[in-house]
């Protein structure tokens, strides 16, 4: 019904400005950086090298690079494992709608996910400090009541004086520090999708298995469980790459100076970018983390749905 | 047709957002106090504090009216000094403070030659203005016949120690190492924390590290070991210190917890006296006087002496900050003027006496108060100085990593007992770190 | 025993609500007390007046300049936000409506910029603005958000768009519509329900967007709340302020905390979408 001119104005209309505003500032430097990664920069002088495959075969022997890794592995499987297992947990304690308080529930458990990685991560500096933090206060508080129980012996067995005096966010420990942070501000997310996975599975089946007189846990094992898969596999993509990409709270608990033995990928690449005015090394790295986060994805991806029955 | 209340609304929205966003990001440039010129200056927000430098920029601004002085001023300025090199827009003056690479902005040409202007008579009636700073401190950042920066600020680390403590248990501020580590254990036994270390900046502790590798190596030792010049860091005197610095660390004498106290933490475990010394710079005086306890009376005393070493026992590690000026820019002249201003003798000496600091004019030290003393006359008896990062700074992620072994070499994981690097390790992982280094650059 | 698990199961859930809600309520009644109050006892309400104080608030405002930030923020992420949405539906109408060879390929385009990872991008954003002068402009940033919220912001829309019935686009140009007015008048408002998901969804991302800011954002009047936030981190440890930086996480979250509030059913939503399309 229409010429064919006329439709391609109008898809130029329609489609152009988005087209420009995301293929300058968005497309393009993807690309641009894809390409910076094979050149050294320093970001002052107007000469960009080309280096070929200099920036990789250095970050090979980069330990900071393998450190920085390393600590992405761990902050995707512990907290990942720790927030699928909670957020599972939690949703089918709230799938059935009889539960008191059940949106109340709800609500507050999401709450924390929508926090700026900034103010979780400054909150939890509170919460770990040394001088007055939550944990110290808890944990002064269960050796004082403790005390009152007169089991006091009970209390220096486990060193808690020790424990709520300890410095959390020392270089050695700061790793682990995080999992139960990541952990409170994530798992909200995870019970909301598994609640909404679970909704997807139809009545029928629950009906079916509580007719034929099945416990709660054999109707999560047979009902539930291979009903989520689906959304598992989404979950698990999120988990992935929320440990991949992790940035903001770790600059803000180190007041933005990350030392060595516990920088991410993330920091990585803003600290050799801009800090130590290395542009191409830095991208080069960016570029290696985002190919290591495709790879985990669609391997996951792999396992996972080869499970279905 | 329908009516389009959600389209209409969307556009309006659309509009108004947008004209906010302009009017905020370019509307706000109003140069409010309708001076002609303004001077930009980034200033390091540290121990020194920002009353000084803005009263100067106060008084200043008195005797220019067509001038006016914007202060910009954080804890990590450096990290914005150097986006606005790299972007372009550079400020007039920076006060770096820690964190900046100066030297490799300064090969890239991003900075203003200020020989010239150290030549021409200074504002003190010296025949030139270098006359009025300490001898020597200008040769960091000395190239052939280009000097770049201004030292304004000058201190160096010493062991402050609670006098009333020491004057209580009769304990005497030490002269040589092992008078030091007998009046720790003599501390510990008193049941109090002989030392609070500032962990997190594992820095401070290269300071002591660094401090007996000036008395035990030969003359320029730790010069050339920060040049990376090969062997240096596996001699014996590397090992010795590693030693002895790990040896205060299996002995308890710092606190527990330490390695994730910040500086002003650390420090202030110190005031509240549950900790008898701090290894700090001179500028803990002014860093702390808004939290120093009313009663609380402290002195210091330099890096004990290593007997028998082969070094230079006057030698001072000094710590400048410098100021720069930027080529970018646009008031070259104007920026040199307030440097000449702030390094004046008798403005200097305000500082001096206020925040109780060192200047790097000698006679604007004059007036320092009480608590620094020692330190003055420390560095009237010098015969030698040694700055952190060495001249031209060739391996600037060497910080990193020996920072980095450092910690590593005082670290015992989780509730364990034995270090993650032995000395004999530690020097060796530096050494051939260093190697890495070397090769790095030559193989380019 | 069946009573007996229900409760330990409820218990479990009471002690899991408590654990997250414990910090934020520490936070906010903790944001009301003075520096002293909160050294001195960091659990106690300030139920006295000594203690209590709106002091840090007015503080955090205007001396620690928690007002430019704000400010910043709402200009930034308010017209990114409009802007992306109006351009996504543009786009997403234009994609699915208009039948032009090669569209599929520029809808992969759109598409593909969904996986590419902020950090990437840094060192090229920084030098294209740079070159464009919008380095350091709120105006920069909120193009990049504009620019990185589209792919995402057209996915979701599509369907919408795509699923919406061609006789009314017949009907309307029977009525002598162009294709402006077409979706104009027509296809934008039949699409509200989406274009408020796809709000949310956005506003929270750019609300809460911290590494683009970090890199785009130079000077001090500039900086947006989380990054405002961040500076105060480092800033008020050498000052030992607390009670300010208190303040100024109370109101950066306080936005996102009333939509979360008002809105909490199509978060959800828009979070679920998100998950399940990405």
């Amino acid at each position: 019904m229409y010429v064919k001119g006329h439709t391609y104005r109008s898809f130029l209309l329609f489609v152009g400005p988005p087209l420009l505003v995301y293929g300058v500032f968005c497309f393009y430097p993807t690309v641009a950086g894809i390409a910076g990664a094979f050149t050294e920069w320093d970001g002052y002088s107007q000469s960009q090298r080309f280096t070929g495959l200099a920036n990789f075969r250095k970050m090979a022997s980069d330990d900071v690079f393998w450190t920085a890794l390393q600590n992405n592995l761990f902050l995707v499987a512990v907290p990942g494992i720790l927030m699928l297992a909670l957020g599972l947990y939690l949703a089918a304690a709230l799938r059935d709608e009889r539960t008191p308080g059940r949106s109340v529930f709800q609500f507050a458990y999401l709450f924390p996910n929508i926090l700026a990685g900034v103010v979780v991560a400054t909150l939890w500096s509170f919460v770990y400090s040394p001088s007055f933090g939550v944990v110290k206060g808890i944990l002064e508080a269960a050796a004082g009541a403790l005390r009152f129980a007169h089991l006091d012996s009970l209390a220096s067995c486990l060193g808690l004086r020790e424990l709520a005096g300890q410095a959390w966010l020392e270089p050695q420990y700061f790793m682990r520090a995080l999992v139960p942070m990541l952990v409170w501000a994530g798992a909200g997310f995870f019970v909301v999708l598994f609640l909404a996975g679970m909704q997807n599975i139809p009545r029928e089946l629950y009906e079916a298995a509580r007719l034929d007189g099945a416990s709660e846990w054999q109707v999560f094992r047979h009902v539930t469980w291979p009903g989520l898969s689906p959304i598992t596999v989404a979950a698990v993509t999120f988990a992935i790459i929320g440990g991949m990409k992790t940035f903001d709270c770790i600059w803000v608990m180190t007041q933005q100076h990350v030392p060595d033995r516990n920088q991410v990928l993330g920091t990585y690449v803003y600290q050799q970018a801009f800090a130590e005015a290395r542009m191409g090394y830095g991208t080069a790295v960016a570029l290696v983390l985002l190919v290591i986060t495709m790879g985990f994805v669609l391997l996951a991806q792999r396992v996972l749905t080869r499970e279905k029955p | 047709m329908r009516r389009n209340s959600g389209a209409g609304l969307l556009f309006a929205l659309v509009v108004a957002s947008a004209a906010a966003l302009i009017y905020v990001d370019f509307g706000g440039r109003r140069n409010g106090s309708g001076r002609r010129e303004t001077l930009d200056i980034m200033y390091f927000h540290g121990g020194y504090g920002v009353e000084f430098i803005e009263d100067v920029g106060r008084q200043f601004e008195a005797l220019h009216p067509d001038v006016r002085v914007k202060i910009w001023a954080s804890p990590r300025i450096a990290e914005k000094i150097r986006l606005r090199l790299l972007s372009g827009d550079p400020p007039d003056i920076a006060f770096p403070g820690w964190g900046l690479d100066a030297d490799r902005v300064i090969e890239a040409g991003l900075l203003y030659d200020l020989q010239p202007e150290l030549e021409k008579p200074s504002l003190s009636g010296a025949s030139a203005w270098e006359k009025d700073f300490y001898p020597g401190i200008l040769e960091r950042y000395r190239f052939g016949d280009r000097t770049y920066g201004i030292s304004v600020f000058y201190g160096t680390s010493v062991f402050w120690y609670n006098k009333d403590m020491f004057e209580k248990h009769g304990w005497k501020a030490p002269a040589t190492w092992d008078e030091f580590t007998g009046l720790c254990a003599r501390i510990k036994a008193a049941g109090i924390s002989p030392i609070a270390l500032q962990g997190r900046y594992i820095g401070y502790l290269g300071g002591v590290f660094l401090s007996i590798l000036d008395k035990t190596g030969e003359p320029g030792f730790v010069e050339s070991a920060n040049l990376l010049k090969p062997g240096y860091w596996s001699k014996p005197a590397v090992v010795d210190a590693a030693r002895r610095i790990q040896g205060l660390f299996s002995q308890g004498y710092f606190q527990q917890g330490c390695l994730g106290m910040s500086h002003t933490e650390a420090q202030m475990e110190f005031l509240q006296g549950r900790a008898a010394m701090v290894w700090c710079g001179t500028w803990f005086s002014s860093e702390m006087r808004d939290v120093i306890p009313k009663g609380f009376h402290y002195s210091c005393f330099g890096p004990p002496l290593v007997e028998g070493g082969a070094g230079d026992p006057t030698l001072v590690e000094v710590f400048s900050e410098h100021a720069f000026v930027c080529a970018g820019s646009k008031h070259p002249a104007l920026a040199v003027e307030f440097l000449r201003f702030i390094c004046a003798p008798k403005i200097a000496a305000a500082f001096v006496r206020d925040r109780e600091a060192l200047t790097a004019i000698p006679e604007a030290n004059e007036g320092a108060p009480e608590s620094l003393r020692p330190v003055v006359a420390l560095l009237r008896k010098a015969r030698s100085f040694r700055t952190p990062t060495p001249h031209g700074n060739p391996y600037p992620s060497w910080e990193f990593v020996f920072n980095s072994a450092l910690t590593d070499l005082v670290t015992r994981p989780a509730g364990g007992e034995k270090f993650l690097l032995t000395p004999e390790q530690f020097a060796a992982q530096l050494e051939h770190k260093a190697e890495e280094l070397r090769r790095e650059k030559t193989g380019r | 025993m069946r009573k007996l698990l229900k409760t330990l199961v409820l218990l479990s859930l009471g002690f899991w609500f408590l654990l997250v809600v414990i910090p934020v309520i520490w936070l906010a009644y903790s944001s009301f007390k003075t520096n002293e109050a909160i050294f001195a006892d960091p659990w106690r309400p300030p139920l006295l007046s000594a203690e209590a104080s709106v002091d840090n608030y007015s503080r955090a405002w205007s001396k620690s300049h928690v007002g430019t930030y704000f400010l910043n923020s709402v200009v930034v992420v308010s017209s990114a936000l409009f802007s992306t949405l109006l351009l996504s539906a543009m786009a997403a109408y234009g994609l699915s409506r208009v039948r032009v060879r090669g569209r599929r390929v520029i809808y992969y385009v759109f598409v593909a910029g969904m996986i590419v990872p902020t950090a990437l991008t840094l060192a090229p954003l920084f030098e294209l603005l740079r070159s464009l002068s919008l380095l350091n402009s709120l105006t920069g940033l909120a193009l990049v958000y504009v620019a990185f919220s589209i792919p995402f912001s057209l996915l979701m829309l599509y369907g919408f768009f795509a699923s919406l019935p061609e006789e009314v686009r017949e009907a309307a140009v029977v009525d002598g519509a162009s294709e402006w007015q077409t979706f104009w008048h027509v296809f934008l408002p039949m699409a509200r329900p989406g274009l408020v998901t796809v709000a949310i969804f956005n506003f929270l991302g750019m609300w809460n967007e911290y590494l683009l800011a970090l890199v785009i954002l130079i000077e001090p009047e500039k900086q947006t709340m989380q990054l405002g936030i961040a500076n105060m981190v480092v800033a008020l440890n050498y000052r030992s302020d607390w009670g300010t930086l208190l303040a100024t996480m109370v109101l950066a979250m306080l936005p996102v905390l009333l939509l979360y509030s008002v809105l909490h059913k199509r978060v959800v939503e828009g979070m679920i979408m998100g998950a399940v399309k990405g």
